[in-house]
């Protein structure tokens, strides 16, 4: 489609839809909580590194002006033009990952056991990889139309790509990547129609990949029913999660007030990311975790809605998978901390510390709300258009 | 629409997830919130134990005898200080050694311990700087006098008594430590809060002894007098109050400077002729013998039962009053005939030989005294002269007392009172009448007799003093070794009655192996008189100036010790300062006739006597993380009681390292 027509008086602007306004809204929201209970869970490790206690909150306000503009651009952007990106943003990310991969560690540097990262911990490309994930996976379903319900010709050739991805990213070794990339390739198959015998199948060919974690899932269910039956309660709790479950747990109703936990002293592992959620148990309480989950649900629900509306088939599933791949992050950062699920090292979005994250989560929204907006004439003296005058 | 359907799908597999979400946080934030919060304050605060100020021992008059001042140690880390210039002036300033004040602030170095404590109010300008940590301390400080330190004692360098009545009530005088909850992050670093709780530290009790610190030196100093002017080995000065049976003083020296104990009650020894007075009052107490019963005492040689018994004063007839006087063994072996062995061995019980005062000392001996049944043919005839028993100068003293009193055995005190911090008196000392020993008359009379060994041709004329009478009873006995009699070794002992009529002190003295003469009338007694002349000219011993007015014998009228005026009149240039003290006191006692001089008595309900030796103090044990049941068990097999709590769960009250008194109550907290 054509940027801008130069035509004088006569421009066409994206006017945000309902939807793209109170999602929006639930991110700014996000945010400005997420920048408070940052500087609260961060200011005690600050100090201890002998900077001021503002300092993790003072570069993730840098991250969020960043992700601001990143925002506005994506959101006045055309989200369609993405399709034609499908491409090139997969080659992009097979590239990147495997440069991680084969750059030495002064460049690609491994912590904590796996090489995930690029230039320090500043890029984690299989980061970027959700986001050309959701748009090659939603771009081929379109492309392929009806023959997406054949298996060879249709379903086979996303795995063999994506599969190329999770074996890349499971040599980090980063296995929760591979599994969201996965995940997230069945979910957008899935809603783009495929047939359910074929998910089944191929479903029952990820067994051998999910055995490796079968412990965690064991320690999920356990988890579940100690959850249900309280008194069978007996799954082993490693250290993290007790450090965890005490910070949330001594919130209470709540919570113990801003800047007052205490478990941010040294005892909960990355408060100011992995677990930023405990944080908030402890400081704002049920009342403060219970708003973070249901900001989510709203984000979901607005997501979705927009997915529903969105102007072509591409973007309908853009949609759903940005909406999902963001949510379920929250979820599953959530559920670790409340203990529900086993440890992983998943970030809140808008709130864990981190400036590529939070740049790249305010992009995806960004590009939602591009789906959500709908482009409209604007006739007479208000027709500026911003773009062509900067440039 | 199917695409639409299966966007619904996912979103209500979404909405599921957030459902449980909802639950499983509010079961951990509602349902789990109290053990969860729990282990957060378990392991997020600390407790720590704030040390309570020792008691203060003072002397019966309020003189300190042992203080304890608060001090601090300090450590700097010198990175974390700010101003190191500042740093370093100040601790100049508090008078820091100007090498231990570079090393504090060479930020090379992590943490720098400074030697020594120091008094807080000194360095509270440094320990008010950033990066510097101070650990406060306690530091007890005694009184000079060597003498007095036998008795009060020692602590140890954690404040715990060691020796002595710090030891013995150690339990009375430690107090309370404090406890005061500490926050503390992952790697254990403290931090205040001042929303922690705390719970300040009770101080210790104030033990006020018997003790006039003023008698205590005078006999410090006649005692070292003697030992050095008699070439003596060692001796025991011990002076009672014969009213109320109070410890006014007891000094005591001994050759080994590591000897540290008060070794009046300590070291028992074999009396000798010192216990002749209690056969003769019980001989007149059970009507077998006066005063003017006369034996025969063969030209002063006398062999009975195998053993030969031979007098320094031979002669060939001796009344009772005489063999006191004189000293007579043979005369005293033979009246001892008249009462049977059971007899003589409960007669020398009953006035408290062979078992402890119960002075709340950690040690004392009990002495021996054998029962009747173990007895050899001649233990009658030893016990009369003092041989075959063994027994402690406070135990001699305190017998004597019965005969200064009127016939009680008392139990001697020597703590009159104790003081919570707050001033309320816990405990206050009243006499304590062990048993009636002899009757009223029995006492005086044998007084009357002691007065004869002072007087002119007795045994101890030399602890004669020019104007008060005096009373008293010397013994010369061979002295043990190694459990046999050493050649030419002896113990001379005097116990004086002062003044002899009416006492007010009962002052024996004790010098083991004087070199020279050695019988105890020249030797001990003389110590006796030194004490007795300081005694009055000091204005602060614990004598009874009124009374004692009273019982002073005028040396012109007093024919009965056949004074002149012409002879007082030659000795005028040696006037001692008592007989002008006691000139003095004659007028203030007319003057002051009906008024103040008596002391005001005041009688407190009394509690039980302090008998029992306390246990030591026990060091609570550690039991965070244990169970209740076995939290419970450890602290009661650690020897405390325990009482539940709540607050967080397995701290305690004192905290865990505190040590208290064995038996004391510890509060286990438990879950609230």
């Amino acid at each position: 489609m054509p940027r801008a027509l130069a035509v004088d008086h006569v421009r066409e602007r994206w006017r945000m839809g309902p939807e793209a306004r109170a999602l929006t809204l639930v991110m700014v929201l996000v945010l400005v909580f997420g920048l408070a209970v940052l500087y609260s869970a961060s200011a005690i490790m600050a100090e201890q590194e002998n900077h001021n206690s503002w300092f993790y909150a003072a570069r993730q306000l840098g991250g969020v002006v960043a992700g601001a503009v990143v925002f506005a651009l994506a959101a006045k952007l055309d989200a369609e033009r993405l399709s034609e990106w499908a491409w090139p943003l997969m080659w992009f990310t097979i590239v990147s990952l495997l440069l991680v991969l084969v750059l030495p560690e002064s460049i690609a540097p491994r912590v904590n056991g796996s090489k995930r990262f690029l230039f320090g911990t500043s890029i984690q490309p299989s980061e970027f990889g959700k986001l050309g994930v959701i748009v090659w996976t939603s771009m081929l379903i379109v492309k392929k139309g009806d023959q997406l319900r054949r298996l060879t010709k249709g379903v086979l050739p996303f795995f063999i790509v994506i599969g190329v991805l999770d074996v890349l990213a499971a040599l980090e070794p980063d296995l929760s990547v591979s599994m969201l990339y996965t995940l997230l390739l069945a979910l957008l198959l899935f809603a783009g129609g495929v047939r359910i015998a074929h998910v089944v199948i191929l479903g029952a060919l990820a067994i051998p990949v999910l055995w490796s974690k079968v412990e965690r899932l064991q320690y999920a269910l356990l988890r579940i029913i100690g959850f249900l039956d309280p008194g069978q309660a007996a799954a082993q709790v490693n250290y993290q999660l007790r450090q965890s479950l005490i910070a949330v747990g001594s919130g209470g109703a709540l919570g113990v007030g801003f800047g007052q936990g205490r478990q941010q002293y040294g005892f909960l592992p990355f408060p100011y990311s992995d677990f930023i959620a405990s944080n908030i148990g402890e400081e704002w309480g049920f009342l403060g975790l219970a708003a973070v989950t249901l900001a989510f649900a709203a984000y979901a629900l607005l997501g979705f809605r927009i997915a529903r509306k969105a102007r072509s088939p591409f973007l309908q599933l853009v949609a759903v998978g940005l909406t999902f791949v963001t949510v379920l992050t929250a979820y599953l950062h959530i559920g670790v901390v409340v203990g529900l699920l086993p440890t992983t090292g998943l970030t809140l979005p808008f709130v864990s510390y981190g400036r590529s994250n939070i740049i790249l989560s305010m992009l995806m929204t960004g590009i939602l709300v591009n789906i959500g907006s709908e482009k409209e004439r604007v006739i007479g003296s208000g027709a500026t258009d911003p773009m062509t005058l900067r440039a | 629409m199917t695409r639409s359907r299966r966007i619904g799908v996912i979103h209500l597999v979404l909405a599921v997830f957030v459902v449980a979400l909802l639950v499983k946080t509010a079961h951990v934030q509602f349902w789990q919130r109290k053990t969860l919060a729990a282990s957060g304050a378990h392991q997020q605060s600390t407790s720590r134990t704030i040390p309570a100020a020792r008691g203060e021992i003072r002397d019966a008059r309020g003189v300190m005898l042992a203080q304890s001042r608060e001090m601090v140690r300090l450590d700097v880390a010198p990175r974390e200080v700010r101003e190191l210039n500042r740093l370093r002036h100040a601790l100049l300033r508090a008078g820091i050694p100007s090498d231990v004040a570079l090393r504090a602030t060479d930020t090379a170095r992590r943490w720098v311990s400074l030697p020594g404590a120091h008094l807080a109010i000194d360095v509270a300008p440094v320990s008010a700087m950033r990066g510097v940590y101070t650990t406060p301390l306690v530091e007890r400080s005694y009184s000079m006098s060597p003498g007095t330190r036998r008795i009060v004692g020692r602590v140890d360098h954690d404040g715990r008594g060691q020796d002595g009545v710090e030891l013995a009530l150690d339990s009375l005088l430690r107090g309370t430590p404090g406890v005061a909850t500490v926050m503390k992050d992952a790697q254990g670093r403290r931090f205040d809060s001042p929303a922690a709780a705390a719970h300040p530290p009770v101080s210790g009790n104030t033990v006020v002894l018997t003790i006039n610190q003023e008698l205590q030196d005078i006999a410090e100093r006649a005692l070292a007098d003697a030992v050095a002017r008699m070439g003596a080995e060692g001796g025991d000065v011990v002076v009672l109050d014969p009213a109320d049976g109070d410890i006014l003083a007891m000094a005591s020296q001994r050759e080994d400077p590591a000897s540290l104990a008060a070794t009046a009650l300590t070291e028992p020894y074999e009396p000798g002729s010192t216990l002749k007075p209690f056969i003769a009052a019980t001989l007149l107490e059970k009507g077998r013998a006066r005063e003017t019963d006369v034996v025969s005492t063969f030209g002063g040689k006398l062999t009975i039962n195998g053993r030969t018994f031979t007098d320094e004063h031979k002669a060939d007839h001796f009344t009772l009053a005489d063999v006191i006087r004189f000293s007579s063994n043979v005369g005293i072996v033979q009246f001892a005939e008249r009462l049977s062995p059971r007899e003589e061995f409960e007669a020398l019980r009953d006035f408290g030989f062979g078992s402890p005062t119960g002075v709340p000392y950690p040690v004392e001996a009990a002495g021996t005294l054998r029962e009747p049944a173990r007895w050899s043919r001649q233990s009658g005839n030893s016990l009369a002269v003092g041989y075959e028993i063994a027994v402690t100068p406070l135990q001699l003293a305190a017998a004597y007392v019965a005969l200064a009193n009127g016939g009680e055995l008392l139990e001697p005190a020597l703590v009159k009172e104790v003081r919570a911090p707050d001033g309320r008196v816990l405990y206050s000392h009243s006499r304590q009448v062990v048993r009636r020993v002899v009757s009223p008359a029995v006492a005086r009379r044998v007084r009357t007799m002691l007065l004869g060994v002072v007087e002119a041709g007795g045994t101890a004329k030399r602890a004669d003093l020019e104007s008060y009478s005096l009373a008293g009873k010397t013994g010369t006995a061979r002295r043990t070794q190694h459990g046999r009699y050493a050649p030419s070794q002896y113990i001379p002992t005097f116990v004086g009655l002062f003044p002899g009529d009416n006492p007010q002190f009962v002052i024996l003295v004790k010098l083991d192996n004087p070199r020279g003469a050695y019988m105890g009338g020249l030797t001990a007694a003389p110590v006796t008189k030194a004490v007795l002349e300081a005694a009055l000219a000091s204005r602060d011993a614990s004598l009874n100036r009124r009374s004692l007015a009273a019982s002073r014998h005028d040396p012109v009228r007093d024919t009965a010790a056949s004074r002149s005026v012409a002879n007082l009149a030659a000795r005028r240039d040696s006037l001692t300062v008592p007989q002008r003290e006691a000139l003095r006191l004659a007028a203030d006692a007319a003057a002051e006739d009906s008024a103040g001089m008596t002391p005001f008595v005041a009688l407190l309900p009394s509690s039980p006597p302090m008998k029992a030796l306390p246990l030591p103090p026990r060091v609570v044990p550690d039991v965070r993380g244990l169970p209740m049941r076995q939290a419970i068990h450890a602290l009661h097999a650690a020897g405390f009681r325990v009482t539940l709590d709540s607050g967080v769960s397995g701290e305690t009250k004192p905290a865990a390292g505190a040590s208290i008194a064995a038996g004391a109550v510890v509060h286990l907290l438990a879950r609230p």
